[in-house]
């Protein structure tokens, strides 16, 4: 009888550590949830949030200074749509729809990108 | 029964001790991550780094790696007039010019490039580079005759070096050094130094696409690694969209490609990068070259030369080159692609689901 008493307490153990198992590497598991807007200044991400929060219509002011940027969405995706930099390339950049789009303000060196929240099988690109 | 009871006691303890032995690695696990973004050498660059030291630590290293960055890209830029390649183009065809170490170094790198590729890497293409930048950028093409008249201030063998105290002097009136095709490799491989100095154990440099990595990617904190994975950028499809990928825990992993920087005019397409035998840029079906080596220097120089070169070229200079893997990506008639890897490569570069196949090439 003793023996059955223990193997209870054995294989509580033992359901015990496999929840515990199982709550580890749910708590260590790739994240995953659609893509987030980033942008990034001197080093600082400066702004962050989910890139389908910017619907149409909102504008994001990320000027520091006089160094004016604004980026708003529409249906092609989310651009540049005022920036006083030299030159405007910012402004003739492409829109940002997909993980991996990115817009760069080298003048007011200004850093905005689509990044894609899962752990995707790629660390970085070489291009 | 009793002898069964202690037999599954055992296994039980064994359990308990596997997980708490999970938690403790996982605790005591000292490996801590720092990440950051910048503008710099006219791109985005990208520094993560892990060390088994304190976050602000890292973020000590980070600074001073990044500080070494922005002094580098100002010696070494052709846009500023102060910098140590301004002041030799300002003086070409004149006096020695006092240089920077570093400054003298990358030309020393540069100058052993150009030979080794017979001229199909010269940083003294300067002069093309701008004449036709300038037509460009008002929507026009330069002419023969301004091609030809660059051209004859484009040559190499007119660097030269002197290396107590650091000089350099370009003996070439109307002589430009351009740097560009080897700066940022330089920058890499000195950030690797100066991170690699300072105790880190595991990291990603990413200036602009030139990849080099360090001691393997940290798994989730347990101490294991595993290697970098990095992706090669598809010619035609949107940035960040690999054609293959490269698996490497230490080393470099550089792209040239003719779809990186290019103008449009009258439907023509110009890339950024000139053959300095003909002043024209290159226009031909090899659109992307990797080099992965442990170099980022020279594998900065050899890409921009391998796709002036042409495969076959560049795989006949490979077989000397037994440290330097190379990946060539070339468009075929039907507007699909091809890959062609050198077989030091095999197992360490893969092709994406529905890309195209990996043809391995044995140089040696
Ligand atoms: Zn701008």
């Amino acid at each position: 009888m003793t023996g059955k008493k223990y193997d209870w307490l054995l294989y509580s153990i033992l359901a015990a550590s496999f929840a515990l198992s199982c709550a580890l590497v749910f708590a260590t598991r790739p994240k995953d949830g659609g893509l987030t807007f980033e942008a990034v200044r001197g080093g600082t991400v400066i702004e962050r949030r989910r890139a389908a929060e910017l619907t149409d219509g909102v504008a994001l002011d990320l000027s520091s200074g006089a160094m004016t940027n604004i980026v708003a969405s529409d249906p092609t995706g989310i651009r540049m749509v005022l920036a006083n930099c030299p030159g405007g390339d910012c402004l003739r950049a492409r829109p940002m729809k997909n993980a991996g789009d990115m817009i760069v303000c080298i003048p007011h060196k200004l850093i905005m990108r689509i990044v894609s929240s899962s752990v995707g099988a790629i660390d970085v690109m070489s291009y | 029964m009793k002898r069964f009871f202690n037999l599954h006691s055992f296994i039980a303890l064994c359990s308990i001790m596997g997980i708490a032995a999970i938690f403790i690695i996982n605790r005591l696990d000292p490996l801590n991550t720092v990440s950051r973004d910048g503008v710099a050498l006219d791109t985005v660059i990208s520094v993560t780094a892990s060390a088994p030291k304190s976050i602000s630590e890292l973020n000590g290293i980070l600074n001073d790696a990044f500080a070494l960055i922005e002094e580098l890209d100002d010696r070494f830029s052709m846009y500023n007039e102060n910098s140590d390649v301004s002041l030799m183009s300002a003086n070409a065809g004149g006096e020695w010019v006092p240089v920077s170490r570093p400054t003298y170094e990358a030309l020393a790198a540069a100058v052993h490039a150009a030979k080794l590729t017979d001229g199909a890497y010269d940083p003294t293409i300067g002069p093309v580079s701008i004449a036709w930048r300038d037509r460009l950028s008002e929507n026009s093409l330069p002419s023969e005759e301004e091609i030809d008249a660059a051209l004859l201030r484009v040559s190499f063998d007119a660097l030269e070096l002197s290396s107590s105290p650091p000089m350099a002097k370009l003996d070439m009136p109307g002589g430009v050094v351009d740097l560009g095709g080897i700066a940022k490799g330089y920058v890499s491989s000195s950030v690797r130094n100066l991170l690699k100095e300072r105790g880190v154990t595991s990291a990603l440099i990413d200036l602009g696409g030139n990849v080099v990595v360090i001691g393997g990617r940290p798994r989730n904190g347990s101490g294991t690694r595993t290697p970098w994975r990095i992706g090669v950028q598809h010619p035609s499809k949107p940035r960040g969209t690999p054609i293959c990928v490269v698996s490497l825990s230490e080393g470099s992993v550089i792209t040239a490609g003719d779809y990186e920087r290019f103008w449009e005019v009258d439907g023509g397409r110009y890339t950024h990068i000139y053959n300095p035998a003909t002043g024209f840029p290159v226009d031909g079906r090899l659109k992307s070259v990797t080099i992965i080596s442990d170099d980022p220097t020279q594998g900065d120089a050899l890409s921009t030369a391998f796709i002036v070169m042409g495969e076959p070229q560049a795989l006949e200079l490979l077989r000397i080159m037994p440290e330097v893997g190379a990946i060539f990506i070339s468009e075929t008639d039907d507007e699909e692609y091809r890959i062609t890897a050198t077989g030091d490569l095999k197992g360490a570069v893969e092709t994406t689901p529905g890309g195209p196949h990996i043809a391995f090439h044995d140089t040696w």
